[in-house]
């Protein structure tokens, strides 16, 4: 691949492609190759025109960054909560740097000699001597070490070698121990307890029967919560039904009057779902589309889930404020790998 | 009709005597006209009551000629029309003032369009299927600018966010239903369809979320409606997908663009 000079060029800089044929700088031979200068603006009034659109978008650039600086300085940012003010100062500084930038585009493409060379590559190769000398000095570092003279050397290095991975070993060690079955077990990880009433998330009140209307939704917790453990496994969905809407025998058993409720971590992903239709009772979670049948169990009918949510057993005290009568009898949130 | 009731009580005809089955016709006849006393007694008040408003009464007339070919005669409901029996007046009043009824095609869910009716017959029909049975009246305190604000976003992002969008832009829901925009809805008709739960979405009952609260729901739907886009332009503010979509598409786009123009030979 060394090129001598008499070769056709193989690489061209600023070469026209659709240039006429008829164009004397076109199609060069092959002694014009290298060191070429193809002016092809010599028309002086095509290079005055170009100097002005180079100078324009120049001039644009000033006036952009004038209006960016009276921008900064003159509008307020007290008003609209500074909407205008970012527009003007965002809106002028890309205007400045796209007018600038494009002018020194112009500007090459148009004003500055378009030249033509070769630039010849020289071979991948070394030159056979350096890579004898190579390969000799490392066979001769290779016998110096004397990995076949020092026994003891050998195997020990191969012990060392050997032992190396234990201590990553051992610090997975520390990933663990596995859940086992606490992940499955009494449920107050999530701060419901036999007993925990009903609250309102936002205000806090116990809710009472009555309070949720036909075809109502609201997010309940444990009374007394706080921890943040518990405002990510707790928020319960409460569901009122109108009466024979619940299709399982085992839904409406675990709820009081058409109301059940639901744990409202999705248990694919663990995002909050309360994306309730009261007329399909589909309910579905917004991050990967899985949708629940809550008439029914909360059986999956749409989606990657792949258990239904799991259902918390309430009831009503005498005066009518809901309450657990058991915490979750199954793990809220994503399903994990024990799950059978 | 007596024959069929009487066969029915005796199931073994021949060996009871006339006498008893002359007997159990005269029961069956009784229940029958106790129930048409019943009747009777019920039906005339209800007539009644519909007749000493005119508003009701004409509202009636309006609901016989636009709305009972499906919702029924009595608004008692179709094979394609739910009952409007105590739906309230609220309901009736959302439906039509935000131009989801009278229901133009029979799509996944009922399409927002122009109103069908002025004011006043709205409030009439809305007054007469009212008058059906107990239901949600339409509010009448719609105060809200005064309502906590910060406290109206706590609640619309517990209970509202999840469909409606964290800026009310609306968004997807299951099979080719979804939870429209906010930014078109009055004050009126946000207070009512938390009232009244329209189609799939969930009723938000009075003990549930009080007036008090939904006035400050409102007061912050109406805010972030009006509020500018301090960042720029808010690309329907429906969060990561079109601001994404537009880096993607526009940004990287313009950038391609610009690379090839400053590599073109021209």
């Amino acid at each position: 691949m060394s090129g001598d000079g008499s070769d056709r060029p193989r690489r061209q800089v600023g070469r026209r492609p659709d240039e006429a044929p008829d164009v004397p700088q076109a199609g060069l031979p092959a002694s014009h190759s290298e060191g070429v200068v193809e002016d092809h603006a010599d028309d002086p009034r095509e290079v005055q025109f170009s100097e002005i659109q180079v100078a324009a978008l120049f001039g644009v650039g000033i006036v952009a960054i004038i209006f960016f600086l009276y921008a900064y300085f003159g509008i307020s940012i007290h008003d609209n909560l500074g909407q205008y003010s970012n527009y003007a100062l965002g809106g002028s500084l890309a205007i400045a740097l796209c007018a600038i930038g494009a002018g020194f585009i112009v500007w090459a493409k148009k004003l500055l000699p378009h030249e033509k060379t070769v630039q010849d590559r020289h071979d991948f190769h070394s030159p056979p001597e350096e890579e004898k000398l190579a390969e000799d000095t490392f066979l001769q570092g290779v016998e110096d070490m004397g990995l076949a003279r020092f026994k003891i050397l050998r195997r020990t290095l191969l012990g060392a070698l050997a032992l190396f991975p234990l201590p990553i070993v051992v610090l997975l060690r520390d990933l663990g121990p596995l859940p086992g079955r606490s992940l499955e077990g009494d449920g107050e990880i999530t701060g419901w307890k036999a007993g925990s009433r009903l609250v309102d998330l936002d205000t806090k009140l116990p809710v009472k029967l009555g309070d949720l209307s036909i075809g109502g939704v609201q997010t309940v917790m444990p009374e007394g919560f706080g921890s943040a453990e518990e405002l990510s496994l707790a928020p319960t969905m409460l569901i009122r039904f109108a009466p024979g809407e619940i299709k399982s025998d085992k839904e409406r058993n675990w709820g009081i009057n058409g109301h059940v409720a639901y744990s409202k971590i999705c248990t694919h992903a663990g995002c909050p779902i309360s994306l309730y239709e009261q007329q399909t009772h589909n309910l579905l979670c917004p991050c990967h589309q899985s949708t629940f049948d809550m008439a029914n169990d909360a059986k999956v009918i749409f989606g990657p889930a792949a258990r239904p949510l799991p259902q918390l057993q309430i009831s009503a005290d005498r005066d009518g404020y809901l309450y657990a009568v058991k915490p979750y009898s199954q793990p809220v949130g994503p399903s994990f790998w024990e799950r059978r | 009709m007596e024959n069929v009731s009487t066969s029915a009580l005796t199931p073994d005809t021949g060996h009871r005597s006339g006498r008893r089955r002359f007997a159990h016709a005269g029961i069956v006849l009784l229940v029958i006209g106790l129930f048409g006393f019943l009747y009777a007694a019920f039906a005339p008040s209800h007539s009644a009551a519909t007749s000493s408003d005119p508003a009701i009464e004409q509202g009636r007339q309006l609901y016989l000629q636009g709305c009972s070919s499906c919702h029924g005669l009595n608004g008692e409901g179709g094979v394609t029309a739910p009952s409007l029996i105590g739906v309230g007046a609220a309901a009736a009043d959302f439906q039509m003032s935000a131009g989801f009824m009278p229901l133009r095609n029979h799509t996944a869910e009922a399409e927002r369009h122009e109103p069908a009716y002025d004011d006043t017959e709205i409030e009439q029909i809305s007054a007469y299927i009212g008058s059906l049975g107990p239901g949600p009246a339409i509010p009448t305190n719609l105060d809200y600018q005064s309502a906590p604000l910060a406290f109206g976003g706590q609640l619309f992002r517990t209970n509202c966010a999840q469909c409606h969008n964290f800026a009310g832009s609306g968004g997807a829901l299951t099979y080719g239903k979804s939870a429209p925009s906010l930014s078109s809805a009055s004050p009126k008709e946000i207070y009512e369809a938390m009232l009244t739960g329209p189609e799939n979405m969930p009723v938000f009952g009075d003990q549930q979320i009080t007036p008090a609260q939904k006035l400050a729901i409102v007061n912050y739907v109406r805010t972030i409606k009006t509020s500018p886009n301090p960042g720029g332009a808010g690309l329907g503010r429906i969060g990561p997908v079109s601001e994404t979509a537009v880096a993607w598409l526009v940004g990287i786009g313009v950038c391609v663009v610009i690379t090839m123009w400053i590599g073109s030979k021209v």
